[in-house]
């Protein structure tokens, strides 16, 4: 590994020095950059070791609602920056039908969850669960989608399942994900409302924690043609995830992640992390899963893709099938809105914005820690680690080299994850039509069971509700703080919140004083 | 000056400032960017000039769509080939102050969670925006309006604005005028813009359709509606409005990141906005449909009054208005670091006005569209490229304005044309 020059140090130097000079213009308050942040010189073949900066170099320093939206702050070459606008421009402003004369964004739907990247990945964040009044059940499923697979496969199914040739058998009334928006004239897939039911969680000093959990309400609208859901259908509720450092996770060894691995709980620390293949389209082979709830995906690229498909109804180049079912005749007649006004290419999503998208994704910036050397967040880490919490949400690691990407290689990043499946409980597993947890085995994403997911980084948690006030947390936004999803950690995570439980108010404030700084 | 600055993007800039800069002159090499710094300069003066120019930018903005609605209406009694282009022509003057105006959008910072919208006005500009200036726009399902049968009304376009959670449903606004008076533009990357025929909106009996009559009626509510909407703006910043609480005009002025919000606009309207949904995006992708005024072709009239908005936000002007700005803030403070702005700011308006220019030739204009079109190396497209590359080049200079005046970054987000 070689230390390349590191731009950003300069541009803080120089003005940190300019302000000096130039007499009398402290920092603002919203001005994160310090001196300390000037790194020594390190040894050659050393990694600058910052905990501050989780995304190493591309580290921004942005702490308002815009804070996820700045691209990697060690982007200096103009072409690239002007890549990342182009893919800023197409994830933020929204779709339209086919037919539009906006011909290069055109092709939403028939069948879709929302028609912008943005406006579930809200301000490039997470978005939320539906919330619900005194009177009135959540149907705000504006950030929020549910996916189906059925339970009872043929055993030829599960074998091909089991090797990571298919990711699952999907629901016979609506696919695999319930798109609930449809374009004019296009009947939606299902109906969906949520309420929640209160759970208590008593801490070991007596305080009490109430809880909400979902209670889903799904109606196909196709039952009364005869195409009801499959009564082994299993549903899967999934909030859009924020998109910071994708593209540092993206370049995060592969043999890194799978030394985590320990499926079998050979240390016998009631954790069996475990990786998740996938069938790659691109690369037409069984590969490691990284992206998603449940590591689904393998790349950027595949996951932006199968987002495109699924969530906006638009095909690309490699998802060009669009997902209606058999007897979804309107669905099938919609017009597509492949090509532009320039070019003709059989999807809708030009392969020049497709990539500009990607190259967006992966280089949105992950923001600097505001208070690291706080004794209080110095505490609540260490407590953290005690907990066992970093069984799981591994701190750090070096990204690998990267010359399509040089801001984001070799990189010493801070995601807090392991990127590997965890068995969570019953109580976060997917569920039936009745609200039941699926079956242990069950296999809903590739080798992910009903009960699995994959770690989420935790970088930036703790400027999600800046970003976005209405963010809640949890694959199902069911937990409206960061502690109560700590409190709904099940499964193998079962000691570790019991551990939480066991901590003094001081203690718990102090854990949540380090995770808000992440 | 500038080309440096340019090349080596935001990395060398704020290093070659403070040689000077502690080298204690302060000099300029060149006399026309040394700036004669008022007396006094203080924030509140600089809010209240910026006050003054918004108030000025929304009244024209104002009386140019009833000039508009004045052709418009002539248009309907009349809908003479003449009086098409006369309408066309007051939406043309119209694009002029309110792309101008567009530099107050980015406002959420300053009143988001403040429930301005409490007194029945705007929660923010960025809020009413959406209503007046939307884009992407998805012409078939105006289209699909007229040629239903819902009585066509402002409230019927309020409706179906936004209709089924679709943002690009645009039924408002001026984008909708635009469509309404030009159509499709089917021309691609060549030259001319929608031919919208006069007959469209036929009232004696020679109709190419059975819809003319409730085109007419789509133009009128769509225009009388920008119209009302502008009042309301108009209104949020008048000179009462300046003393009344709950108006943008008073929440601004009592803003604490007043200067922050005036500096973050100028970002997010020329690094962001500007240097890549409007112009960038297609250039990039050569889709002639990714000019914003893809109807009329008038994107240069657009993305040049977005561009003067900038510098506007910046010198403390509007038309006739001068007053205390940032511009002065900063010469008071570091001459150079004006200077280094005021060049890049002088070399971004040249490449604008070229493309402007081009545009607006008599013969043979060359319109942001045929530009999209143009191959790598085209006069034109050189210009709108250079111009692209210096609009994101600039945020070496307001992150040192920002370095120098202590200001904070705040949140330029919620914008976007679409939300």
């Amino acid at each position: 590994m070689t230390i390349r020059l590191s731009l950003f140090p300069v541009l803080i130097a120089a003005s940190v020095t300019l302000t000096a000079c130039g007499g009398g213009s402290g920092s603002g308050p919203g001005d994160v950059v310090s001196p300390e942040d000037i790194q020594q010189p390190q040894p050659p073949g050393e990694p600058q070791v910052n905990e501050r900066l989780g995304g190493g170099e591309a580290t921004v320093f942005d702490t308002s609602t815009d804070a996820f939206s700045a691209h990697s702050a060690n982007m200096t070459d103009i072409d690239r920056v002007k890549e990342f606008n182009l893919g800023n421009d197409f994830f933020q402003n929204p779709w339209v039908g086919a037919g539009a004369s906006t011909s290069s964004r055109d092709g939403v739907g028939a069948l879709l969850n929302n028609n912008a990247c943005q406006d579930c990945h809200i301000r490039d964040g997470r978005g939320h669960a539906p919330n619900v009044s005194i009177t009135e059940d959540g149907t705000d499923f504006s950030s929020l989608l549910l996916k189906a697979a059925r339970a009872n496969i043929s055993a030829a199914d599960r074998a091909l399942i089991e090797q990571s040739l298919l990711a699952k058998v999907p629901d016979s009334s609506v696919g695999g994900q319930l798109q609930h928006d449809a374009l004019p004239g296009i009947l939606k897939e299902v109906e969906l409302s949520v309420s929640y039911t209160e759970v208590a969680v008593n801490f070991a000093d007596g305080t009490r924690a109430l809880l909400r959990k979902p209670v889903w309400s799904i109606a196909s609208n196709y039952a009364g043609a005869g195409f009801d859901f499959d009564p082994d259908t299993v549903f899967s509720a999934r909030v859009a995830p924020p998109v910071i450092g994708m593209g540092l996770l993206a370049l995060i060894p592969q043999s890194d992640i799978l030394a985590h691995e320990d499926p079998d709980d050979a240390n016998e620390d009631g954790i069996s992390g475990r990786a998740n293949y996938v069938w790659s389209l691109e690369e037409q082979a069984v590969v490691p899963g990284r992206f998603g709830w449940r590591a689904g995906q393998p790349s950027v690229l595949e996951q932006s893709a199968g987002a495109f498909l699924n969530d906006m109804g638009l095909t690309s180049r490699l998802q060009r099938i669009e997902s209606c079912m058999p007897h979804q005749a309107d669905c099938l007649a919609a017009p597509n809105g492949n090509g532009d006004s320039i070019a003709d290419y059989d999807y809708e999503v030009a392969d020049s914005i497709l990539d500009a998208v990607v190259f967006y994704s992966s280089h949105l910036g992950v923001p600097a820690r505001r208070d690291v050397d706080n004794v209080e967040v110095r505490a609540g880490k260490t407590l953290f680690e005690d907990a066992g919490c970093g069984s799981c949400h591994v701190a750090s690691y070096v990204t690998g080299a990267s010359a399509e990407q040089p801001e984001l290689g070799e990189q010493v990043i801070f995601p807090y994850t392991d990127l590997l499946l965890h068995d969570m409980g019953a109580d976060l597993a997917d569920f039936t039509l009745d609200n039941q947890p699926a079956g242990q085995s069950t296999l809903v994403e590739f080798l992910a069971t009903a009960r699995e997911w994959r770690t989420p980084p935790l970088w930036g948690i703790g400027l999600a509700k800046t970003v976005d006030p209405a963010a809640t947390f949890l694959h199902d936004g069911r937990a409206r703080t960061i502690l109560e999803a700590v409190l709904w950690h099940g499964g193998e995570a079962q000691q570790s919140q019991q551990n939480v439980l066991n901590m003094t108010a001081q203690e718990r404030a102090q854990l949540l004083a380090f995770l808000n700084d992440l | 000056m500038f080309q440096n600055i340019k090349v080596i993007a935001g990395v060398l800039l704020p290093a070659s400032l403070l040689v000077v800069a502690c080298g204690g002159g302060g000099s300029n090499s060149s006399g026309t960017s040394s700036r004669y710094v008022p007396a006094t300069v203080s924030e509140a003066g600089v809010k209240d000039n910026y006050v003054n120019m918004a108030r000025a930018a929304y009244g024209d903005s104002l009386s140019t769509a009833l000039a508009l609605r004045e052709r418009v209406s002539a248009f309907i009694v009349d809908p003479s080939d003449e009086n098409l282009r006369s309408a066309q022509a007051a939406y043309k003057a119209a694009r002029v102050p309110y792309q101008q105006s567009e530099i107050m959008r980015w406002d959420t910072a300053i009143t988001l969670s403040n429930n301005l919208e409490f007194d029945g006005g705007p929660a923010s500009v960025d809020e009413w925006e959406g209503q007046v200036n939307a884009w992407p726009l998805d012409e078939s399902y105006i289209d699909t309006i007229i040629e239903g049968d819902a009585e066509i009304n402002i409230a019927l376009l309020l409706s179906q604005n936004g209709a089924d959670e679709n943002e690009a449903n645009v039924t408002t606004g001026v984008h909708a005028i635009e469509f309404m008076l030009w159509g499709a533009d089917t021309n691609g990357t060549g030259p001319g813009a929608g031919e919208r025929a006069a007959s469209d909106f036929a009232n004696d009996g020679s109709c190419p359709d059975a819809y003319c009559a409730r085109r007419a009626l789509y133009l009128k509510a769509a225009v009388d509606l920008l119209v009302a909407d502008l009042t309301v703006m108009a209104n949020e910043w008048s000179e009462e409005a300046e003393i009344t609480q709950g108006t943008l005009a008073y929440n601004f002025i009592n803003s604490p990141e007043g200067l922050d919000y005036i500096l973050g606009s100028m970002r997010a309207m020329a690094t962001d906005e500007l240097a890549s949904a409007r112009m960038s995006s297609g250039l990039v992708l050569g889709d002639p449909e990714e000019e914003h005024d893809c109807f009329s072709d008038l994107s240069h009239v657009a993305i040049y009054n977005n561009f003067v908005g900038v510098r506007n936000a910046f010198y403390g002007t509007y038309g006739a208005i001068e007053g205390e700005s940032l511009a002065d803030m900063v010469a008071d403070k570091d001459q150079t670091t004006f200077a280094n702005m005021a060049a890049a700011l002088d070399s971004i308006e040249d490449k604008m006005r070229r493309i402007l220019e081009a545009g607006e030739r008599p013969v043979n204009p060359v319109r942001f569209d045929q530009i999209i079109g143009q191959a790598p190396g085209a006069t034109e497209r050189e210009i709108a490229e250079a111009a692209v590359d210096e609009l994101i080049a600039l945020e070496a200079n307001l992150h040192a304005i920002q370095e120098l005046l202590s200001l904070v970054q705040i949140d330029t987000g919620g914008g976007g044309d679409s939300n």
